[in-house]
């Protein structure tokens, strides 16, 4: 059989009057006129059942880590799944923020009574008083807790628009799905860190300051927070972070205000990991003005009025990295940058302040895996 | 799955420095070890070294 002279207009027929080629055209539109919106839904929904079966994969996988962590290193009772699933379900209810004069004090408020009501049910679930330990639990639950609510928020709004067969309500959630996953595979890859007391990215402040401090007789400031003293080039040089080993960041906002009224310090110096832009280099070294912490924003707030209560200049050096290098075991990009920030911090110091002078260097972030 | 990327192992190595002729060297992480904490015996001078550096390096 031959077949090359099949001409395209003998097959489909020329003659725009044919019937059957009027049908061609004009059923499809009519199909995507009245069902386009369900079939892009139905195609969208695919896309982010995956990511939520992920989700829950992530959410599953970690909490069955925590659990044998409690189990290998303590001695759990039999009812530890159900209180870390209990643990997962407790929620904050932030304050009104209608008025927002004030608020700032309420937060702080409630995040303190969290926190301390965590330590308080880590204690009880691991039955130790080992602090280094406990931290590393406490940090472990927060991961865990942290996954079951990217997993049930994402789950809730792609539930509802399927079951109104919205499908501009999916599309929000379709374009921050992306981000959500990085979010997710993040806190999923901190686990193995955390379990093995390991520095994470956001560790690379308390590292800097930790390696300053080594050899100088600490006290410490608030809770879980450390300070000491040292000499530079006849200025008092105040070093401040969380008290490593353990896994926390400490108060650095109250011990701020204790060190400012006890010592005034003359300059405030923060080093502190920071999200990096698309495109920007990871562990690339930045200087600017500010303070330089993250968090829920109480600690920036306080440390923003001693500051501007005393007038106190605050200069910032961050360490760019992803939120996937910030909370996971640190990269030998990070780690190598630690001399660079360092010898920063005494240029900083140099052109900042005079003889006799003192200056308040801070190391912001977690510092589990570094002690000073 | 065809198209999903395979995720590279990552391997934790500590960098141990030493505290006297400043030679370093490179191990797996061990469960226990700790930055700035003294480590083994420098195989050049056999002085103490101390943990310089705990990271991750990706295995391609």
């Amino acid at each position: 059989m031959n077949f090359t002279d099949i001409s395209i207009d003998q097959f489909l027929g020329s003659d725009n009057s044919n019937p059957m080629m009027w049908l061609i055209w004009i059923i499809p539109i009519v199909i995507f006129m009245f069902y386009g919106q369900r079939i892009q839904l139905k195609i969208t929904s695919g896309e982010i059942n995956k990511g939520i079966e992920k989700l829950l994969k992530y959410k599953e996988e970690s909490s069955r880590e925590l659990l044998s962590h409690l189990k290998k290193n303590f001695s759990v009772q039999q009812d530890a799944a159900k209180r870390v699933d209990d643990f997962m379900e407790y929620f904050t209810i932030m304050p009104v923020d209608m008025d927002p004069s004030g608020i700032m004090p309420k937060i702080k408020h409630l995040m303190r009574s969290r926190e301390d009501y965590t330590r308080i049910q880590v204690r009880a679930l691991c039955q130790s008083d080992d602090q280094y330990e406990l931290s590393k639990v406490q940090n472990l639950l927060e991961v865990v807790t942290a996954l079951h609510l990217l997993h049930k928020i994402v789950r809730h709004l792609f539930l509802i628009a399927k079951k109104q067969n919205n499908f501009p309500l999916i599309l929000p959630l379709q374009m921050m799905l992306p981000f959500i996953m990085e979010q997710a595979e993040a806190l999923k890859d901190s686990v193995s860190a955390l379990k093995r007391g390991q520095p994470i990215g956001d560790g690379i402040g308390p590292m800097v300051v930790g390696k300053m401090m080594l050899g100088t007789k600490k006290r410490a400031v608030t809770f879980e927070t450390v300070c000491s003293e040292i000499e530079f080039e006849q200025r008092k040089v105040l070093l401040l972070k969380a008290e490593g080993p353990h896994a926390t960041v400490g108060r650095p906002g109250d011990a701020v205000e204790t060190l400012a009224s006890e010592k005034k310090p003359d300059i405030i110096i923060m080093i502190d990991a920071a999200l990096k832009l698309e495109g920007e280099t990871s562990a690339s070294v930045a200087q600017g003005f500010g303070a330089a912490i993250g968090g829920i924003g109480t600690d920036r707030f306080q440390i923003e009025e001693i500051a501007t209560k005393h007038q106190i200049p605050v200069y910032a050096i961050v360490i760019k990295q992803s939120i996937k290098e910030a909370i996971t075991l640190m990269t030998k990009d990070i780690a190598e940058k630690a001399d660079e920030v360092e010898s920063r911090v005494y240029q900083t110091i140099r052109e900042n302040t005079s003889a006799g002078q003192s200056v308040l260097v801070i190391g912001v972030g977690n510092t589990l895996g570094v002690p000073q | 799955m065809i198209f999903s990327k395979k995720e590279k192992p990552v391997v934790a190595y500590t960098v141990e420095k030493c505290t006297s002729c400043g030679k370093e060297q490179k191990r797996e992480f061990r469960d226990g070890d700790m930055l700035f904490a003294e480590s083994s015996e420098c195989s050049a001078c056999k002085a103490k070294t101390s943990i310089s550096k705990i990271f991750g390096q990706t295995i391609e």
